[in-house]
């Protein structure tokens, strides 16, 4: 019933294929890691032309399972140079699910000279590769308003900016959100922008399908019965979960008080100006000119999004997460919603990962380039990473090239990715999954964090092991916010998957299929070259106490470099 | 007797430790059944509470799944 599309960059090909039975049943995540360990030298150079971009729907799009129209995208990344899935919400997933398309795999690199082109997906299930010449050099925003002009309002996009253009190692591939179709849904980690730039390729348009796919059920009935149980549950429990109420940025209420977000490069310093940036001055700003609760993609019961417009009323930035946040604006000394909202879009627009970005920009106020906690020079900043300044030029590369040109002592990094919103000090078992996981430091890779997060050792590393495969099963068919409900319900999610696939697994199968993704992940890595002694967390979280506990990264190293996944 | 996060319960034979859950969020215990478990001070995967059968004088104590973005 699926079909996987195969896009040659050098000789201009467009294919269709059937969709591999041995696939059947992965999706998102796992389908990621089974093609690259299939298809991809690990050993590649991640823009060179042995490396693939690959873009899937999880196990279950298309389906009306809520939150199930995530859109995943992996590669070799070029900032870890191991392999990466990043996962974003918006319009595109739906899209594809709706003509029939499982996965799109981008291939070969072109000539160096060759012009850019954009890959467009008609309502009539055409596939073609258009010229983009006259787009090269535009951001995201104008980008797909042209796209929008050109092939209709309601199209989705994935895009890259100037930033993936350029093959910056913190390049984002943005996509066209959910009822504003505004590009401010990010694929932000692990430079993946770079590998679609390096195929000159600007990006994917898709119209919706003339005539929309209805998918093969084994047992319809029965999923559709499941189905309504699990989306009613997490109804439910989006009642009460600050994530729908607020947001993510209500994570900032437990996190900013207890020390544990980033402040001023990662030292933890707590400021009385994080009272700024708690959910009721959140909702305060978001719903001055916009609103919280909105749904990133059609079917998401979480609704965590919002929109968030200036003061004349139009569209500023939508998707404004805690990660952004912290990154952008703690971890800058900058305690302003508006400023951090304006770094925000202009990631968005550039095409850059709001965290690696973030981090990088306050190793700039630690080397004195700009002042701490001024926020329009950070700005200016960013300008000159769109504009490719020298300066500019450096930023684009990732918090880890940066921390070294400025010879910087307290790089926060783990295989080369910038650490994202929660001080490993703070939550030892999230720093053993930054330095364990195969994404590098990624929170979307499992967190421990929360009320009883284990600060024993053994605990932590147990927690951190369950989360990692918890997060991987996520990744693969829905969001990790619906997992916070679908995840104690695993004996209904394989009912539901055996009504889909007409298998018999059991949720101790659906836990062994997370432990099978996060195998062949570490073994695309170990082929790249990764070692276990690389398992490491930067010296000072080892060597400087966080302030607001006294407690430092304390998980021996031995621990942190063994070889087994659990 | 099961303690469930340091409460007493009456034990109950035949039960998995899922059941048990939702015996808990019946009663309104818990609000949410996505947890992380620890029986007796080990962790519980969310798959195994599905077999995990529940014993007289197990001590269970239960976290939401940690979640965040």
């Amino acid at each position: 019933m699926w079909k996987t599309i195969r896009i040659n960059s050098s000789n201009n090909t467009v294919k269709t294929e059937n969709y591999k039975d041995a696939y059947l049943g992965l999706g998102g995540r796992s389908l990621i890691a089974q093609f690259l360990i299939d298809e991809v030298n690990p050993s590649c150079d991640p823009l060179g032309e042995e490396a693939k971009l690959i873009f899937c729907t999880g196990m279950f799009a298309g389906s009306g399972l809520v939150c199930a129209d995530r859109l995943s995208v992996g590669a070799k990344s070029p900032l870890t140079n191991g392999i990466k899935e990043s996962n974003v919400g918006g319009s595109v997933a739906g899209a594809l699910a709706g003509h029939n398309i499982r996965a799109i795999v981008i291939e070969d690199i072109p000539k160096e000279d060759a012009a850019m082109q954009f890959v467009l997906i008609q309502s009539s299930g055409t596939i073609s590769l258009e010229d983009a010449s006259s787009y090269e050099g535009m951001n995201n925003y104008e980008f797909v308003e042209q796209m929008q002009n050109n092939y209709g309002e309601k199209v989705s996009v994935i895009s890259i900016g100037r930033a993936g253009e350029r093959l910056y190692k913190n390049s984002s591939l943005q996509v066209t959100e959910f009822g504003t179709n505004y590009p401010c849904r990010a694929a932000g980690r692990g430079g993946l922008g770079s590998v679609l730039g390096s195929k000159r390729i600007k990006g994917i348009v898709v119209q919706k399908a003339k005539n929309k796919n209805t998918l093969e059920f084994a047992d319809q009935e029965q999923f559709k019965k499941i189905k309504k149980e699990l989306n009613q549950a997490v109804i439910e429990s989006s009642k009460t979960s600050p994530f729908s109420l607020v947001g993510t940025a209500s994570t900032i209420d437990l996190v900013g008080p207890a020390g544990i977000i980033p402040t001023h490069n990662f030292t933890g310093t707590i400021s009385e100006n994080i009272e700024n940036l708690k959910s009721d001055k959140f909702l305060e700003f978001v719903n001055k000119n916009g609103k919280n609760k909105h749904p990133c993609q059609a079917g998401c019961l979480v609704k965590c999004s919002n929109i968030v417009n200036d003061d004349d009323g139009n569209f500023l930035t939508g998707g404004f997460e805690y990660e952004t946040i912290a990154l952008c604006g703690p971890n800058c000394d900058i305690y302003d919603y508006e400023a951090i909202a304006k770094m925000d879009r202009m990631c968005d627009d550039i095409g850059l990962d709001t965290i690696e970005t973030g981090a990088t920009i306050a190793l700039c106020m630690e080397a004195g380039i700009i002042p701490w906690g001024d926020a329009i020079a950070a700005l200016e900043l960013y300008q000159q990473i769109s504009d490719g300044t020298e300066l500019g030029n450096l930023l684009g590369q990732g918090t880890e090239q940066v921390g070294r040109h400025f010879n910087s002592k307290r790089i926060p990094t783990c295989k080369n990715q910038a650490l994202p919103g929660y001080d490993p000090r703070g939550s030892i078992g999230t720093g053993y999954t930054y330095a364990t996981t195969a994404m590098g430091a990624d929170h979307t890779a499992g967190i421990t964090l929360g009320p009883d997060d284990p600060s024993d050792v053994d605990g932590a590393i147990a927690t951190s092991n369950i989360m990692q495969h918890i997060f991987a099963m996520a990744d693969s068919m829905t969001c990790m916010m619906a997992m916070a409900t679908l995840g104690g319900q695993l004996d209904k999610v394989a009912e539901l998957y055996n009504a889909l696939y007409g298998k018999n697994l059991s949720p101790d199968d659906l836990f062994a299929a997370a432990d099978t993704t996060l195998r062949l992940e570490k073994e695309f890595n170990k082929q790249a070259g990764w070692k276990p002694e690389d398992n490491v967390m930067p010296e000072f979280f080892r060597n400087e106490a966080l302030p607001a506990t006294g407690r430092k990264f304390d998980i021996p190293v031995e621990l942190l470099t063994m070889k087994a996944t659990k | 007797m099961i303690v469930f996060n340091n409460q007493e319960f009456d034990a109950i034979k035949n039960i998995t430790l899922a059941q048990f859950v939702d015996l808990m969020k019946a009663q309104h215990v818990i609000e949410n059944t996505a947890l992380l478990i620890t029986v007796n001070n080990e962790l519980i995967t969310p798959s195994a509470v599905h077999t995990k059968m529940i014993n007289d004088g197990d001590v269970i104590k239960t976290r939401n799944l940690p979640m965040g973005g």
